[in-house]
């Protein structure tokens, strides 16, 4: 069968393309390299009986653009109302009962009012208000594509004049405001309206996860902005009820997946992609090839090197992409409790941190090649709303490590894993009861581990740091439009514009510029 | 005391940017006054004769951004400014040979070959690409900070003409430009060269006098600075003011008094006048009031409006802006006096190696643990320290056979954890690990001593005004800088206060002994006619 359209690799960002795709009457065919689909939002199994929600966790930042297009509500998707919303729980510092950051900002205040004191609770008020005043421009700026800033050409001036529009259209104060604390540190920007530590380190972690900087790092506001602003409810069932939409959607559009199916090389005939061979031997053509791989893996891995001009290699060879999380996945056989007889029900979501520093402290030994002993974690609990995760009554802990390098020093061997789960179990029990002994089996997988896994280098969950110059032409100045600069052969991974986390919007982006 | 004779403009504080200022407007026939709160002129660009016999560059203590603009209209040559280029930068390793750049291409390539052929090779390539860089640069440096808020057509004719320049360099130069302004140093190295011996001396440009490391991101763009230097027109040159770096201040000094200004020492400035936000001269901390049309604050904007002007003058909205920009300092200063010039442990024949700056800096990670000790409240126990032994080169500093050595020191936090005001007990601490730190390159330095000044942030703060003791008047993070220098709307030297103006490193385009803020500040004034 000949297909129109070849899409490498079944993430969450390839199948948003592919069910676009295939929603505008292409043949799609999506070849995936593991047994499962969904890549770092996949379902993954602890040990028998217990399964993971996703390698991520967060999904509120879901595209609503690709939910609407693709049916996803019909096909599964459900969004937490704000009813429902248990917020992120941030446990006290010594395990006393700490407070929750809900999606509403309104209640959030009103509810650090109670707990944190007035100030912080005025203070959230007035942050969450910025946030509310420049949100319209900077969703607009991360669901449409990226100017082609190196190539000022008039078609790019334009696009570059729409955005210098909508910035000044925010008036001059908040045009100014937006213009000065994007380039920021998120400690220095959140030290303009809090004094509670925590907190500000509760608000600044998500933003900094998965980055190579911590909150003293400069730039780490614009990450900050850009999840804030892009951020609607959450779904139930975490990310992997968005792949099962997706891929519901894909298949109902009339789309394939194969998996098991490893893509080794995209098949360059006459300066054009036509196919792509598999690990098999197996040749696939199509007329158009999308890679969601990250750029390196697709240009540098899948690519023979004379295909590509020195100055594009370059381009590509220079994209950082240090891995810094890590996940623990546990298994237990009871509920996962928190101190100070917080409920149960009241912890899907939690932030395990202490103050700023102690964040920028976790952050450090990932420079040079160390385990953080006191790593800032993001828990989140999919037991408590998705029964077939785990037996009734027990539960499964899904936790990302920040920060965790993946070129560690001493090799990433069975040992070093093991240090790093009984660092997380130390940090856990400080805030949560009786964790060690009730767990009956658990996972951890390194940054390398997501390498080999998952086909991403450098283990980097954003198929590329997240910074201010890896935005400004993500992935490389040439392939900022999703084409590249073989005919026929395009990017649609987290690698390109807005970049990672589970969002679709680069798939999005990707297929509506391909078509 | 009644008021005195009426000035055109009094300006607070005589730095080089209030000298350069003062110089400019006494050329332009304005009746200028300049009130310096210490006995000697200069501010951190000063030369000091510490000890009897050895004159220091006290504070700043090379010369590279100097506009040579302000050098030929000021004739500064005819007033005595000499300027010695220095020849070779240097950073020693402890076990091991350390490595020498020259002046010379050709020399530089042949030592870094020694521990990189590729490095060697790429070098070239590098400096071509940096000196493009630096080329666009200087339009910024050299000119008003564009203001993007405003639609008047003058301002949109600046931009669009910033941009047409920014284009007529081609799209890989856009790329690499965005690049160089938001990646941190060691990133922006690491897309060059491979060896840690070449990369860590080359990053710490980047972070000379912030409160960051070189792994921050932005740091990439201070790398620019070693290659924007120009000496008498001539790209990518340090050198040292002969006599010191005060000798710069003292040229700009005597220009001004050749056109009319008036200079007065020992003057403590302790308010500028203020009635119905209208600025009319300054009140001295004997009682003594002295009255002007203009006021003109060289001193830092902290300084400036929340001592000099006061809370009370101003809206609450700019009070709040001028207490968050970022003023934390970050560096000291060891200033010593040497019988004997040190010997290094990689056994260099000669002292040519050591004519030019010396830079404690073996490795990035020896430089990111420096800053990762800072970032919690307290002194680098291995810092970075940049060294230089000007007697080398001008032997009128020290007495014959003496030399002077002056060390940069980063980072010393001014607040340290125990609180700035505990430095000086911290002091003698400071100083034993400069040299102790020294000592493991130079083993026999502390027979060389013979007399130690040791600076700490604080002690920049209380004897030179710098609050915290930033040497920049407030941190160059891209929040900090163009239209955002020092607070958003207010780049252009004039203030909320009318009448009141501003010409110190706080302004754009910012800190070093540059001149720029002083002399865009004071064609500003007179460009307005109001001055």
């Amino acid at each position: 069968m000949n297909y129109d359209v070849i899409v490498i690799g079944a993430g969450h960002n390839g199948l948003t393309t592919a069910a676009l795709m295939a929603k505008a009457r292409k043949r799609v065919l999506v070849l995936e390299k593991n047994g499962f689909i969904g890549g770092l939002g996949a379902s993954e199994e602890i040990c028998e009986g217990y399964r993971t929600a996703g390698f991520l966790h967060e999904t509120a930042q879901i595209s609503t653009n690709v939910v609407k297009e693709l049916e996803l509500e019909s096909r599964g998707l459900q969004w937490v109302t704000s009813g429902q919303d248990t917020g992120v729980y941030v446990p006290g510092l010594n395990g006393e009962v700490g407070f929750w950051l809900y999606q509403d900002a309104v209640k959030t205040a009103q509810h650090l009012r109670e707990r944190l004191g007035k100030k912080e609770g005025d203070a959230y008020a007035r942050y969450s208000e910025f946030l509310a005043d420049i949100r319209p421009v900077v969703q607009k700026m991360i669901s449409s594509p990226l100017p082609d800033v190196s190539d000022l050409n008039l078609a790019s001036l334009w696009q570059i004049g729409k955005h210098a529009t909508r910035l000044r259209m925010l008036g001059k104060k908040n045009m100014l405001e937006l213009l000065r604390v994007t380039p920021m540190c998120i400690a220095d920007f959140l030290n303009e309206f809090f004094e509670n530590e925590q907190l500000k380190a509760a608000i600044s972690l998500p933003a900094l996860a998965g980055t190579y900087m911590g909150p003293w790092s400069p730039g780490s506001t614009a990450n900050l902005l850009m999840q804030t602003c892009g951020s609607n409810q959450r779904v139930v069932g975490g990310p992997w009820r968005f792949v099962k939409a997706l891929e519901k959607s894909f298949l109902d559009f009339g789309g394939k997946i194969l998996c098991h199916s490893h893509v080794t090389k995209i098949i360059v005939e006459n300066g054009k992609a036509t196919g792509v061979e598999l690990a098999s031997g197996e040749q696939i053509r199509a007329d158009k090839i999308i890679s969601s791989a990250d750029p390196k893996t697709t240009f540098l891995g899948l690519m023979a090197p004379q295909e590509l001009s020195h100055r594009f290699m370059n381009h590509v060879d220079h994209i950082r992409m240090r891995g810094t999380t890590a996940k623990v996945s546990l298994a237990l056989n009871r509920p996962l409790k928190f101190k100070g007889n917080v409920s149960v029900e009241d912890v899907e979501y939690a932030i395990i941190c202490g103050t700023v520093d102690d964040v920028e402290k976790a952050f450090d030994p990932v420079k040079y090649g160390e385990l953080p002993t006191n790593p800032a974690l993001q828990v989140y609990v999919p037991s408590l709303t998705s029964s077939d995760v785990a037996p009734e009554g027990h539960c499964v802990v899904s936790i990302l490590v920040n920060f965790v390098p993946y070129g560690l020093r001493e090799g990433w061997t069975a040992q070093s894993k093991e240090k790093l789960l009984n660092n997380v179990i130390s940090v856990l029990e400080t805030r949560a009861e009786n964790v060690r002994a009730n767990i009956v089996g658990s996972l951890v997988q390194s940054p390398l581990d997501l390498e080999t896994e998952f086909s991403i280098t450098g283990g980097q969950i954003h198929h590329g740091e997240h910074s201010l110059d890896q935005f400004i032409s993500r992935p490389t100045p040439d392939t900022v439009d999703y084409s590249t600069p073989i005919p026929g052969l395009y990017v649609c991974g987290s690698g390109c514009f807005p970049g990672g986390g589970i969002t679709g919007n680069p798939g999005y982006l990707a297929a509506k510029s391909i078509l | 005391m009644a008021a005195t004779q009426k000035y055109d403009a009094v300006i607070v504080g005589g730095g080089h940017n209030g000298l350069t200022c003062a110089a400019y407007l006494a050329k332009a026939g304005k009746k200028v006054l300049v009130l310096e709160k210490r006995n000697v002129l200069g501010g951190a660009a000063v030369s000091e004769e510490v000890f009897p016999g050895f004159t220091f560059s006290v504070c700043s203590y090379v010369v590279s951004l100097f506009r040579p603009r302000i050098i030929r209209e000021l004739e500064l040559a005819k007033h005595g400014l000499q300027i010695i280029p220095l020849d070779c930068s240097y950073s020693p390793q402890i076990d091991g040979p350390g490595l020498a750049r020259w002046g010379d291409a050709g020399r530089t390539r042949r030592e870094v070959g020694r521990f990189s052929k590729k490095d060697a090779e790429v070098l070239a390539e590098f400096g071509l690409e940096m000196k493009k860089m630096s080329f666009f640069a200087r339009n910024i440096i050299d000119e008003l900070a564009p203001d993007p808020t405003s639609f008047k057509p003058s301002e949109l004719m600046r931009l669009m003409k910033l941009g047409n320049r920014f284009k007529e360099f081609g799209s890989d130069f856009i790329y690499l430009h965005n690049k160089l302004l938001t990646m941190s140093s060691v990133d922006f190295l690491d897309m060059y060269f491979e060896s840690e011996i070449l990369k860590a001396p080359m990053a710490v440009s980047g972070i000379i006098g912030t409160f960051l490391g070189v792994r921050s991101p932005g740091t990439a763009y201070v790398l620019l600075h070693h290659y924007m230097g120009e000496i008498d027109g001539v790209f990518r040159s340090w050198g040292f003011a002969k006599g010191g770096t005060g000798e710069i201040s003292m040229s700009i000094a005597r220009a001004a008094q050749s056109y009319g200004a008036e200079l007065r020492c020992g003057v403590d400035v302790a308010a500028i006048k203020i009635k119905n936000n209208v600025a009319s001269g300054v009140v001295l901390a004997n009682g003594d009031e002295i009255e002007a049309k203009n006021v003109i604050s060289g001193c830092d904007p902290r300084r400036t409006f929340l001592k000099f002007v006061g809370e009370q003058n101003l809206q609450p909205d700019f009070v709040d802006q001028i207490k968050r920009f970022k003023m934390r300092g970050s560096s000291g200063k060891v200033n010593l006096a040497l019988d004997k010039l040190p010997t290094f442990k990689d056994g260099r024949e000669g002292d040519q190696h050591l004519r030019g700056d010396i830079a404690i800096a073996p490795s990035i990670d020896y430089l990111e643990k420096a800053y990762d000790e800072a970032k919690y409240g307290e002194f680098s126990k291995r810092p970075y320290i940049n060294i230089v032994i000007p007697s080398l080169s001008d032997p009128t500093l020290a007495p014959p056979g003496k030399h002077v050595m002056s060390c940069f020191v980063q980072y010393a936090p001014y607040k340290i954890k125990e609180g700035p005001e505990h430095w000086p007990k911290l002091r003698d601490a400071f100083g034993e690990t400069v040299i102790d730190t020294i000592a493991e390159y130079a083993p026999d330095i502390r027979e060389c001593i013979t007399h130690k000044q040791v600076l700490t942030p604080w002690d920049l703060e209380q004897e030179f005004g710098l609050t915290e003791g930033n040497i920049f008047h407030g941190e160059l993070s891209l929040e900090q800088l163009l239209f955002m220098r020092p607070a958003v709307g207010w780049a252009r030297y004039r203030t909320p206060v009318v009448n009141l103006w501003m010409c110190g490193s706080g302004t754009h385009p910012g800190g070093g002994v540059m001149g720029a803020p002083g002399e865009l500040a004071a064609k500003t004034m007179l460009k307005s006619g109001e001055v």
